[in-house]
């Protein structure tokens, strides 16, 4: 199913408004998620990417209420899924929509399952958490969703440990669980990043299979751009808490916009290729979130910053087809920013 | 042709495994972590070592570097005998050969000042002389302010320690530099800036280097040579170009063809070649090629016959009953 298909013309299944999220540290306040706003459509992939500290991660975390307790909070915006706001959700209505309705798989699959209950009992109890079926019943359906993720001998492998799992399997096993309820939304943070690449392809295709399967929509958080490439329908750039370009995936690597996006398609290594003897590189390194200035937060490190750039951030620019830019240069067509 | 500053032979390091009981202790078996590894690096080449995890390319550059010792096998660099040479002799061979570890973090001591760091390898060799001008000189060289001497590593960002940890190998100018995952726990931007560095100090300094690295992409940027390695051996070798354009060994196909290329219209028209599984256990290899298990051309003799490294087609060695040419990238 691609974007255009799945897109029908008709509401977002998710539509996130300028969605603000601190983190108190000892520092100061950092302000890792600064007015995010983005819509996710049923059955469409879309990936967030971006480097560490860009707060891909803090976005999918504040969404489902789970940043870390005491430090971390929603401090604006709203996030509307299904008429209602998640972020107004209270305590136990937001553990009815969360593991059921949106669903969420992390890059470590050792830590996030537990080692002391057998595989099959931890999708059992999360099905039982929900549903009032019996424990057989339960049972039985962890055995067909661990043979649903591609996991061999499934019945044996249900009374098995965390531990007695490869790391392929575990997150394979750790997709079986989020998948059980079959949640509208999967929202998959570096779900392979921890992987060699044969079972980092093997597990992208469980996941994409799901997809269709189970017709869900996912939010796939990477910084891998080759990750983007293969699975993503549409994308959305993040630097420095905000979101600086979205666009379809096609339209995106073919015709980036924002200088940040251009500098790092150019800045990777190929596979298919070699790029001479340097690679292009961003000087510099990304910002610090606590107390950032107004200005654009990638100016300092911008080959084509003007004035303007260290005095306001750029507004959201929509340049046709859904897809956005937040550059001051972007619609100027004086303003080169190609080198 | 001149000699090679790197001969490595037979090189073997198995790990003995023991079961705990409460008295007693006896060995169950070992894993063989390197199984016969053969490889010449010649000077001022860069040769990389690429495979999945377990597949023994850290083992191996420790064990070249003796940092751990070797079950056996022979390691010759610049014609001393790595393996066989005593403390002193072994106390010069550190000098010439150095290593940049995978993790920034764990790798710098966070009590040691960046002088402390940095100029330790002078320190040992008595080189004292007008030594904050030489660290300062280092640090200048890697990308840091020569200010930074008096910090700890803490104050720095990943990028910045790598390349203070690159800025302390090359204080006792090595012939060899060893490079294990240097660029693996850096941002995409940040890793092109050091890959770039490593570029220019190499022809500074004249530096041979062997650059071990998962990340195919990374390696295919920097290297002269490629060797892939899958459970503790080596399954093909050969020149860069030869061994991303025209691979000939079944798992290097496979493993190339899994790595997702940037770019939506030719990644979604490449033929990926699926892997079943995950690599067998090194405590208990496969018989015969070790690959057999998860080959999608395994016949009989597979099964039983071990197929030696060497040149069968495509100009590049390959350890495969079944060589055949294939882009898969």
């Amino acid at each position: 199913m691609s974007a255009a298909q799945s897109d029908g013309g008709g509401a977002p299944l998710l539509r996130v408004d300028d969605l603000r999220a601190t983190y108190d540290t000892e520092g100061g306040v950092v302000r890792a998620v600064d007015g995010v706003s983005f819509e996710l459509r049923h059955g469409e992939v879309l990936a967030i990417v971006g480097e560490s500290g860009s707060g891909k991660t803090a976005t999918s975390l504040a969404l489902l209420d789970l940043l870390p307790k005491h430090i971390g909070k929603v401090v604006g915006g709203s996030a509307e899924f299904d008429g209602i706001d998640l972020t107004k959700l209270s305590a136990a209505d937001m553990r009815a929509v969360r593991g059921a309705r949106i669903a969420m798989i992390f890059q470590d699959a050792l830590t996030a399952l537990n080692p002391v209950h057998k595989v099959g009992k931890q999708i059992s109890e999360m099905i039982r958490a929900h549903q009032r079926v019996p424990r057989s019943q339960a049972w039985e359906r962890a055995v067909d969703l661990l043979e649903m993720v591609g996991i061999p001998n499934p019945r044996e492998r249900a009374s098995n440990y965390v531990h007695e799992f490869s790391g392929g399997m575990r997150q394979r096993a750790m997709i079986a669980m989020a998948i059980a309820l079959e949640p509208e939304i999967l929202i998959a943070d570096e779900p392979t990043t921890a992987l060699d690449v044969t079972v980092q392809a093997q597990v992208l295709d469980v996941l994409l299979g799901l997809r269709e399967r189970l017709g869900m929509s996912i939010i796939l958080i990477t910084h891998d751009l080759g990750v983007v490439a293969r699975a993503a329908d549409r994308v959305m750039v993040m630097y420095g808490g905000r979101k600086i370009e979205e666009q379809t995936t096609e339209g995106l690597f073919a015709n980036p916009q924002h200088p940040y996006t251009k500098g790092l398609l150019r800045s990777m290594p190929r596979l298919d290729s070699v790029i001479g003897d340097r690679l292009t590189q961003i000087p510099g390194a990304p910002p610090s979130l606590v107390n950032p200035s107004e200005a654009c937060r990638f100016a300092p490190r911008c080959d084509f910053a003007r004035p303007i750039c260290d005095e306001q951030y750029p507004a959201q620019v929509s340049i046709g087809s859904g897809s956005q830019v937040a550059c001051h240069a972007a619609g100027d067509p004086t303003w080169e920013t190609n080198t | 042709m001149s000699e090679p500053l790197l001969i490595v032979r037979d090189l073997v390091k198995h790990f003995p495994q023991y079961e705990q009981r409460i008295l007693t202790k006896r060995q169950t078996g070992s894993v063989r972590a390197v199984d016969g590894v053969n490889l010449d690096v010649m000077a001022g080449e860069t040769v990389g070592l690429v495979g999945e995890s377990g597949c023994g390319k850290s083992t191996t550059a420790r064990l070249i570097l003796r940092l751990i010792e070797a079950t056996s096998g022979s390691v010759i660099f610049d014609g001393v005998d790595v393996l066989n040479a005593d403390d002193e002799a072994l106390r010069r061979l550190r000098r010439q050969m150095q290593i940049v570890f995978q993790d920034p973090y764990a790798s710098l001591n966070p009590r040691l000042s960046v002088r402390e760091i940095v100029g330790e390898g002078l320190r040992i060799w008595g080189e004292t002389a007008d030594f904050d001008k030489r660290v300062g000189d280092l640090l200048d060289r890697v990308g840091l302010n020569r200010r930074f001497l008096d910090r700890y590593p803490h104050e720095f960002s990943g990028g910045q320690r790598q390349r203070l940890g690159i800025a302390r190998a090359l204080a006792v100018r090595p012939k060899l530099l060893v490079l294990d995952e240097p660029v693996s726990a850096l941002d995409v931007s940040v890793q092109a800036q050091v890959l770039n560095l490593l570029v220019d100090l190499r022809d500074e300094f004249d530096l041979t280097m062997i650059f071990i690295a998962h990340d195919l992409s990374v390696v295919r940027q920097i290297c002269d040579r490629v060797a892939v390695m899958y459970l503790g051996r080596i399954v093909e070798l050969g020149d860069r170009d030869g061994i991303y354009t025209r691979s000939t060994h079944p798992y290097t196909q496979a493993l190339m063809s899994a790595v997702p290329v940037p770019d939506p219209v030719h990644e979604r028209e490449r033929e990926r070649i699926p892997l079943e599984g995950d690599p067998p256990s090194p405590l208990n290899p496969p018989s015969g090629c070790r690959f057999h298990p998860r080959c999608f051309k395994a016949e009989t003799i597979c099964r039983t016959e071990d197929p030696p490294l060497i040149e069968r087609v495509g100009g590049h060695e390959c350890a495969c009953h079944f060589p055949e040419v294939s882009n898969v990238t």
